[in-house]
């Protein structure tokens, strides 16, 4: 049943490059029909206007989270919002920021220098680590298909459902040439979670696994594989770590 | 059935243009096309470029039949509206062994009119193939669909619809004759019985597959005969819902759990033999009919080299008496 | 039979909450529905979201539908948010259903694990609106705890009127139901109800719905004390996306369960691998 109400959303950012954000912006063709149905509570990209600590329909949270400072505030938003949703390699299982290793402090002092000897910070941790999350939109950037489908299926009263597969799926429906049997590139669709329409392998980029890692991958036989296009042991690693968070998992009924 | 004839006609190359001249006027032709990158697809022809002969297109015409995410119906203001037809292609190059799958998919969805609708508006000519290296066709597995198949100088009515093309372009005097089936492995591939399959559930094989098998689907995509299939809505901003059919995979974790969470096939392993099973064996009233038409797309692309001739040959060995 | 997996749009009638996250649906379909069998199922589709199968739990009365369906996932977390004279689609019925003709002149032994009960409920219904139906009706139902046991009410006042005798179990309780003369409780498994239940085999047909540990423990003791496989009936719950035998999902035994069954025999299950 559709809502006719307008929906309040708030986008909260906290560590990200602000994609996520973009590529919702990027949405062109769907702005007027997503001004018709939302308003808007906070949008860094949109407006300087931040948290009014109302209550809202829907958080969009893009970002890792490194200080108490911001757990507090997620830890608020989740009280004011219907529905969480964690958009983004970096809400969904720290992204990028989440490589960096080593003893914290020494990493704040080597980026930061002195100052930042009283900070309280911790290594960056996603989203679900603090609070509930209702709905994940996983990439990096997230795919603009997946977040308006997300928000249209809100209007419907639940969330869309989708198809946990690799991205190898997707990438043989769309008869791309295989990139890890036929060139031997070190390629991560067979483990990686698909909805990107395989569009890096479409476009003969190796996938990077940006949308996490689907349920039933198995890291070792691509291990064996990817030893074979004659990466080392440790870019191996790397290339499974970039964005190796956890599984998605959502029941079906 | 199987060893079937068919009427055959000589096929001069004025007929020939003539041929393609009446299909052209009701039909878009598609065939085998390569690209820079080495991958052969079927897609709409440049007019003028026929195929020599049939290609083992990397998916079949499977993607026309059952498009990989296609629309059953829309919604919007409380009434269902069926989503658009599909328009008239004649597919042109289709190696034997996929017209055997055609007619496989054929008896699965006898009674699914988005199917059906798709279907209708296909003309299926096939083509002689030269046998690759991973191909073990065999004319005796099942019947073929199909309206025509055109060889070097005779022309063949597969089905009434070719019938009344090839009289419609006078095409002389008909013989029943053979189809032209490639010379090679007919009759190589190990046969499983039910009993064997069902004894096999503990042997080693399975596990020893599903430790490499990276459960990626690329075998099942590329299967002319596989057809598990999800339903999925999308909803627009404006409301209106589209609910399509999208190909599914049984290799995928959720393929068999249950709301409740409860997995009737929780293991690599237990899914890798569920599509042998389904290879195999068949399904409901296809239960028996074996729907590895051998055409070798599934051993072409597994990243892990797993090989169902093998599978088959292992529990023979393995089980088998 | 040509199907083109298009919902009829169906009124949610009314709600009627039962056990927590398990409530009664009752939808009224624009154009009626062929009528449904104790047994059989639907597809409830909510539009934008997906779509889910549901037994019904009652004779299709005045056009209506009635469902026991559990909050269980995605979809059925978005039904849980509509409120009645809200608008869902419907497909079906589907599947094969409890043979009835085979239950007629036999007494019958219902036993019922969890949301088991709710298309035996179903079956439970036709059987007491036959009323030339000569036959005892023997209830034996098990569910987590007391607080879990659905259509509780209604199985014992059936008991207290004698249409039916009815055993409860719960996996644990502080306390049980009761005391009650007629509410017989006791804390195990339901297959434990089986002991000391007077009943006459040969002239029995049982029907079995819950969840697979259930089945495990269950049927091969009901076959025990003489009931014959062929009048063992099952019902299995599979994931069912199509409900016309395409889609593979629920494929067991290499049958389709969604069209096949998904009611079958003790005797046929046991030529079906994996079903049990």
């Amino acid at each position: 049943m559709r809502t006719t109400s307008s929906l309040k959303l708030s986008w909260v950012r906290f560590t990200s490059c602000s994609g996520c954000q973009l590529m919702l912006l990027n949405c062109e063709t769907s702005l007027n029909e997503l001004a018709r149905i939302v308003e808007l509570d906070a949008f860094p990209l949109v407006s300087s206007a931040g948290d009014r600590s109302e209550p809202v329909d829907i958080a969009l949270v893009e970002g890792s989270l490194s200080t108490p400072e911001e757990v507090e505030r997620l830890l608020a938003i989740r009280r004011h919002s219907r529905l969480l949703v964690a958009v983004g390699a970096c809400a969904l299982n720290g992204g990028i920021n989440a490589l960096v290793k080593g003893e914290r402090r020494s990493c704040l002092a080597g980026i930061y220098g002195e100052q930042s000897a009283g900070w309280d910070s911790f290594p960056p941790q996603p989203v679900h680590h603090f609070v509930r999350v209702d709905w994940q939109i996983p990439g990096c950037p997230p795919e603009r298909r997946e977040l308006l489908e997300s928000l249209g299926s809100i209007l419907h009263g639940g969330w869309p459902g989708r198809q946990l597969m690799p991205v190898c799926m997707e990438c043989r429906c769309n008869e791309n040439r295989c990139l890890l049997v036929e060139d031997h590139a070190p390629c991560l669709g067979p483990i990686t979670l698909a909805g990107c329409n395989a569009s890096c392998p479409a476009r003969g980029v190796p996938c990077e696994g940006c949308r996490g890692v689907v349920p039933e991958a198995n890291r070792d036989e691509l291990y064996r594989l990817l030893l074979e296009t004659g990466l080392s042991v440790q870019e191996i690693q790397h290339r499974l770590e970039r964005f190796g968070g956890t599984p998605h998992g959502q029941a079906d009924r | 059935m199987i060893d079937a004839l068919f009427p055959s006609y000589p096929l001069p190359q004025d007929v020939v243009d003539d041929l393609l001249d009446t299909i052209r006027r009701d039909w878009t032709f598609w065939g085998p096309c390569s690209g820079e990158d080495e991958v052969w697809r079927l897609q709409p022809l440049p007019e003028g470029l026929w195929p020599a002969n049939a290609v083992t297109t990397f998916l079949t015409v499977k993607k026309l039949l059952l498009p990989q995410r296609a629309a059953l119906w829309s919604h919007d203001q409380n009434s269902y509206r069926k989503a658009g037809a599909a328009s008239p292609v004649a597919v042109i190059g289709v190696p034997l062994c996929d017209l055997q799958a055609v007619w496989y998919l054929d008896q699965v969805f006898a009674e699914d009119e988005p199917y059906l609708d798709r279907r209708k508006q296909l003309l299926l000519i096939g083509m002689p193939c030269e046998p690759g290296a991973e191909c073990r066709c065999s004319r005796q597995l099942m019947p073929l669909a199909g309206d025509l198949f055109v060889g070097a100088d005779r022309v063949w009515a597969l089905s009434r619809a070719g019938q009344g093309l090839l009289l419609e372009c006078a095409c002389g005097v008909a013989e029943e004759m053979p189809l032209p089936w490639p010379e090679g492995p007919d009759g190589q591939r190990s046969q499983i019985s039910e009993d064997l399959f069902l004894s096999s559930a503990a042997a080693s094989i399975w596990f020893d597959e599903s430790q490499r098998c990276l459960s990626c689907g690329a075998c099942s995509a590329v299967c002319p005969t596989c057809y598990c299939f999800d339903l999925l809505d999308s909803a627009a901003l404006d409301g209106s819902v589209v609910r399509r059919r999208a190909w599914d995979n049984c290799f995928f974790a959720e393929h068999g759990k249950v709301a409740g969470g409860h997995d009737f096939r929780p293991g690599r392993a237990d899914r890798l033999r569920f599509r042998m099973e389904h290879k195999l064996l068949g399904f409901g009233d296809l239960r028996g009919q074996n729907s590895c038409v051998g055409c070798g797309r599934c051993r072409g692309v597994c990243p892990a080299e797993i090989d169902l001739d093998r599978i088959a040959e292992q529990l023979h060995l393995e089980v088998g008496s | 039979m040509m199907h083109d997996l298009q919902p009829v749009p169906a009124v949610l009638v009314k709600i009627v909450p039962m056990v927590v996250d398990n409530h009664l649906f009752a939808f009224r379909p624009e154009q009626p529905l062929a009528d449904i069998m104790p047994g059989q199922f639907v597809e409830v589709s909510i539009s934008g979201v997906g779509s889910f199968p549901v037994s019904s739990c009652d004779l299709v009365r005045d056009g209506r539908i009635m469902s026991c369906i559990r909050r269980a996932g995605r979809v059925t977390d978005a039904l849980y948010r509509l409120k009645e004279g809200d608008t869902v689609g419907l497909r079906g019925p589907f599947g094969n259903g409890f043979p009835l003709q085979r239950f007629a002149g036999h007494d019958v032994l219902l036993i019922a694990g969890g949301l088991g009960m709710a298309p035996l409920r179903g079956l439970l219904q036709a059987l007491l609106e036959d009323h030339d139906r000569q036959g005892r009706i023997m209830v034996l139902y098990g569910s987590r705890e007391p607080g879990g046991l659905l259509f509780y009410d209604e199985l014992v006042g059936l008991s207290q009127q004698g249409r039916i005798s009815v055993r409860f179990s719960v996996d644990f309780a502080e306390t049980l139901p009761g005391p009650h003369p007629q509410v017989f409780c006791r804390i195990g498994l339901v297959s434990e109800l089986l002991e000391g239940l007077q009943f006459a085999p040969r002239r029995t047909v049982a029907a079995v719905c819950g969840p697979p540990a259930l089945y495990r423990c269950v049927l091969e003791e009901l076959a025990l004390t003489g009931i014959a496989p062929a009048r063992i009936f099952v019902t299995l719950e599979r994931r069912m996306r199509c409900g016309i035998g395409e889609c593979c999902h629920c494929v067991t035994g290499g049958r389709y369960i969604c069209r096949d069954g998904p009611v079958f025999s003790l005797e046929q299950l046991r030529g079906m691998a994996g079903a049990i």
